[in-house]
């Protein structure tokens, strides 16, 4: 397979899994109510309607996040898919997306509060926005490379 | 300390445009634009070498090391 095509499809794979994420959260949004009904259901210890509405709070809140996360890892594949990768837009796009990861994880470490699994999840929400900000780092390193480049002649 | 490059002298001297050199060279308008300004940070051999050839010229005709105490 040469490399060109393996870079279409690679990049095709990529726009796969963040629409079938962005489907996910969309049945997670419709349906929250009751997976959250039923997850309280199955849990021990927990089941009252104060525990729904916390529930619900943390996953609409953490959705809105997850929302504008997606839109743009879309935003930086198209940027790719153009052949303009490393540019101001695509450093942006990360940034935002590490903002939303670190709000997740803002979000379900105070949901520890009720619920103290949720504290796992800040810790991943966390370690995720540290690895999406390390990697805007890179890009924006390879951007001010890439100037320097253009002035080559 | 800064390098001076001396093209539009050069440019003048032969009676040749930007375009023209430009497309003689192989490189953009734009890059050579950015050469004759003393913007660009770096330049090629091969760049340099096209540029030498077709202005019938030597590097340090269109290179010049300004060292300005100032």
């Amino acid at each position: 397979m040469n490399p060109k095509s393996t870079k279409k499809y690679s990049l095709w794979f990529s726009q796969a899994c963040l629409i079938v994420f962005a489907l996910l959260l969309l049945y997670l949004d419709v349906r929250g109510y009751w997976i959250v009904r039923w997850f309280l259901g199955v849990s021990h210890g927990h089941g009252g309607t104060r525990d729904c509405i916390l529930f619900m709070t943390t996953i609409y809140c953490c959705s809105c996040c997850a929302w504008l996360a997606v839109v743009q890892l879309w935003l930086l594949l198209r940027l790719v898919a153009k052949g303009d990768a490393f540019s101001g837009g695509s450093v942006r796009c990360l940034r935002i997306t590490s903002w939303c990861c670190f709000a997740v994880a803002l979000i379900t470490l105070v949901s520890a509060l009720y619920y103290l699994p949720m504290a796992l999840l800040a810790l991943c929400a966390g370690f995720m926005g540290a690895i999406v900000r390390i990697v805007a780092n890179t890009f924006e390193s390879a951007l001010s490379m890439r100037e320097e480049l253009n002035l080559v002649v | 300390m800064e390098i001076i490059v001396n093209l539009d002298v050069m440019m003048a001297k032969r009676k040749i445009g930007l375009n023209e050199l430009a497309e003689r060279v192989g490189i953009t308008p734009v890059n050579l634009s950015i050469l004759k300004n003393n913007k660009a940070k770096a330049v090629r051999f091969s760049t340099l070498m096209a540029l030498c050839r077709e202005l019938s010229c030597q590097p340090g005709d269109l290179l010049e090391f300004r060292d300005d105490p100032e």
